[in-house]
């Protein structure tokens, strides 16, 4: 007799253990559609969001040479918070800002650069100093 | 001569023929980098790296190179100082010079 309850607990707890499992497989297959869903969207935000940084880049780029001087500083501050967020430009946007040194035509004489030099000098060196591993720009 | 060598880890510089008149590009990596025919007067680079960096017609007047490392006597020697320019403790000025105040160097 006691045998038999035995066994029949083992045959219950392999029911029980046998639906849990396809209880979890279905549950699986409803929720698989909405997690690829889900995955699709977050690779559109962040193309879309790849696609804005691009438009500020190129805007940025542009404005570095302008007249204004606010307008080259606030180019050069997008860069650097570009640089930032996004490490794989730090590299295009530290030889961007070394080629407009390298271009720019303007002299001074004074004893303090024009703020806009030390900001790119600021910003090389945050990619190129000694006492630290390199971190984006 | 303070000679350390280091794996490359940052970019290499060039700045050839920028103006960059009393900047601060101090504690800096500037290992291979192209600094010909910069002007860097009044500029410092103390304790930055100059391994094997390009010198030539580079103006360092009045620069300071407190404790740049890796730097020799030949890139300086291609390079333009002046009394004023402030030079890493391992290097003699009199044998740049030959005689102490001396601008020296390329195109000086």
């Amino acid at each position: 007799m006691q045998t038999w309850v035995l066994i029949s607990e083992i045959v219950r707890n392999l029911g029980l253990a046998l639906a849990a499992l396809v209880g979890a497989a279905l549950a699986w297959r409803k929720l698989k559609p909405e997690l690829t869903q889900a995955g699709s969207a977050a690779s559109q935000a962040e193309l879309a969001r790849r696609a804005h940084v691009t438009e500020l880049f190129n805007r940025a780029a542009g404005q570095l040479g302008d007249e204004r001087l606010e307008v080259r500083l606030a180019a050069i501050y997008v860069l650097r918070e570009i640089g930032r967020d996004f490490p794989d430009l730090s590299d295009p946007i530290f030889e961007l800002l070394q080629a407009h040194l390298r271009e720019r035509r303007s002299r001074y004489e004074e004893l303090e650069p024009p703020i806009d030099v030390k900001a790119i000098i600021e910003t090389l060196r945050m990619r190129i100093s000694a006492d630290e591993p390199p971190h984006p720009i | 001569m303070n000679h350390r060598i280091q794996s490359r880890t940052h970019p290499t510089v060039n700045l050839r023929g920028a103006f960059i008149r009393h900047t601060d590009l101090s504690n800096a990596d500037l290992r291979q980098a192209d600094l010909s025919r910069v002007d860097a007067s009044g500029a410092a680079f103390r304790n930055s790296d100059f391994q094997d960096a390009l010198l030539s017609g580079t103006i360092l007047r009045g620069a300071d190179l407190t404790g740049a490392r890796n730097l020799t006597a030949a890139q300086l020697a291609a390079a333009i100082i002046d009394e004023h320019t402030r030079l890493p403790n391992y290097i003699d000025r009199q044998t740049l010079t030959g005689k102490t105040g001396d601008t020296v160097g390329a195109g000086a």
